[in-house]
């Protein structure tokens, strides 16, 4: 489904992502791992359009994907979350998800010309975006403004988000950093009932309890290439990313 | 019968800075493109629908129209490249546009006449009725009120949330597949358009225009009315017009020597904004930042 091909991308002099090549079949889900600063992020920052790749190949579903404008990406079905919650903190959790949409209510001449039919669509997706804060378990807040929820909870409603998409393929920037047990197992049992509705998610995350549990693969960065790839099994046992993770064997 | 006529005219400023205020308030209060040349928009649309009146004589509603038009149109020669810049620069950007305007409009003398200014604009007519006075009156509110209805539908309509979306956070309506650049580019236009229409209004009301009317000094009123009412309400957009036209007004008849009037209401003027905004950060209708802030 997504192919990455011997991706480079330097700043300055640091070579953030060097020849990493991997790819994600359809309704997997592969967690991309890796110390800090091994290019997990700007991986995704190529992705999905938002810095240009110095050279390499991205396709997904055959289409290529460098050199894309980062609202193309988006509508072909790729979406996206971020390391730091960003969400729109002066609209309501409702607003945030139907931002989500694509609707014909977007574009000037509909809404000269079609306003009737703007207005039903629009309500057919506010009840869509009710249903999905429902499954997060935030339909009380809906009318709330986004910055008066906890941390946990503005995690949730980006999932929410994501979800309102309708994309295929997922990519979460640490979905479970800095929240807490319960809210983890929340967001476990969304990302698997995620699969079962057919998605493919893409996930960096540092708490390898949660990769371990929930990745059907696992792909290791170190250095902005991929040093390993495997289940999670495997690559527990890998010994090069246990060099990656705690250093060399050091001869005394 | 006198002080009749001055309430009109009061009323008339008022209902053209309302169509102002209310179209800058698209722009800077609910898309976030801080503007600070609004003025020059109201500018093209003056000399636009006069002109066209003088030169070749168009029906009132033509050259009404075309104001706004041409200003849309030129938001979009403006749009191209400034709409690449963010926050201030975008604002040192619109800045320098204001002052770009001012200065064609003082050189361009084949054209504008220079700083002699273009007298005689007629007085429209509409239906073989010549506007004056209250009829003119009631066209300003038509304008006005019609302003008001559209621009607060739009921002109820899923493009008035992609517009917030991008003042609140460009990157995010990227990744959710929002083509931002269209956006702003409309919300500007939008906004230029009706900016357009109240240059038209006043052209043909004042039926003398030069440049002076058209400075830098403008745009800050403009700014000032919506952050006075509420920065991205409406309703706070027309309260900010009407005070802050009334406010000097109101300071005219204070008893005080002749000789002290002038400098003592423009003092007394910037000390009552500066108490509102202690003590109203957010404007007069602007909505209060409920509960805890996380960020």
């Amino acid at each position: 489904m997504l192919h990455i091909k011997n991706l480079n991308k330097h700043f300055g002099g640091i070579k953030a992502v060097k020849d990493c090549s991997f790819e994600v079949k359809e309704n997997e889900i592969v967690a991309l791992i890796g110390p800090n600063g091994a290019g997990k992020t700007t991986v995704f920052n190529l992705l999905t359009g938002f810095i240009k790749p110095d050279k390499g190949h991205v396709h997904y579903k055959g289409t290529p994907l460098l050199g894309v404008k980062p609202y193309k990406i988006s509508n072909l079905g790729i979406t996206r979350t971020f390391q730091l919650i960003k969400l729109l903190p002066k609209l309501t959790l409702v607003e945030n998800l139907l931002i989500a949409k694509q609707q014909s209510g977007e574009h000037l001449l509909n809404i000269m010309f079609k306003p009737k039919y703007i207005k039903h669509e629009e309500k057919e997706n506010r009840n869509h975006c009710v249903e999905l804060l429902d499954l997060v378990g935030l339909k009380d807040k809906r009318n709330h403004y986004a910055k008066n929820l906890s941390y946990g909870q503005q995690k949730l409603v980006e999932i929410a988000r994501i979800l309102a998409t309708d994309a295929d393929l997922l990519l979460l920037d640490e979905p479970v950093a800095g929240v807490n047990p319960v809210m983890r197992a929340k967001i476990k049992n969304i990302l698997k009932k995620l699969k079962e509705q057919g998605k493919t998610i893409l996930f960096i995350e540092h708490d390898m309890k949660f990769v371990m549990d929930i990745a059907d693969r696992v792909v290791v960065l170190d250095y902005g290439t991929e040093i390993a790839t495997g289940t999670p099994k495997q690559i527990q046992k890998n010994p090069r990313v246990l060099q990656a993770y705690l250093g060399k064997k050091v001869k005394l | 019968m006198a002080l009749e006529a001055y309430i009109i005219h009061i009323l008339i400023i008022i209902g053209i800075y309302v169509i102002l205020a209310l179209s800058l308030d698209l722009a800077i209060g609910y898309t976030g493109l801080l503007n600070i040349g609004h003025v020059a928009f109201y500018a093209v649309g003056a000399y636009t629908s006069a002109l066209l009146a003088l030169n070749f004589g168009t029906p009132f509603l033509i050259s009404f129209l075309a104001g706004g038009i041409i200003a849309g149109i030129f938001s979009l020669v403006v749009a191209i490249p400034a709409l690449k810049l963010r926050g201030d620069y975008l604002a040192v950007a619109t800045l320098g546009l204001a002052i770009i305007v001012e200065n064609i409009l003082k050189n361009w003398t084949s054209l504008t006449r220079g700083p002699l200014g273009l007298p005689g604009i007629p007085k429209p007519t509409i239906f073989g009725i010549t506007l004056t006075g209250i009829t003119y009156l009631a066209l300003v509110i038509v304008v006005g009120v019609v302003t008001y209805y559209l621009l607060r539908y739009l921002i109820k309509t899923p493009f008035g949330r992609i517009l917030q979306a991008i003042r609140e956070d460009e990157l995010v309506a990227k990744s959710l597949g929002k083509n931002v650049t269209k956006y702003k580019t409309q919300a500007l236009l939008i906004s230029a358009f009706f900016a357009g229409l109240a240059g038209s209004l006043y052209a043909h009301y004042i039926t003398f225009i030069d440049p002076t009317s058209f400075s830098i000094l403008e745009s800050v009123l403009i700014i000032s009315m919506i952050v006075v009412g509420g920065i991205a309400t409406l309703k706070g957009a027309i309260i900010g017009a009407i005070i802050l036209i009334l406010l000097p007004e109101a300071l005219r008849f204070l008893p005080l020597p002749s000789s002290m009037i002038g400098a003592l209401r423009q003092i007394i003027y910037a000390v009552l904004l500066v108490v509102l905004l202690i003590k109203r950060p957010q404007g007069l209708l602007g909505k209060k930042t409920e509960g805890v802030v996380t960020t």
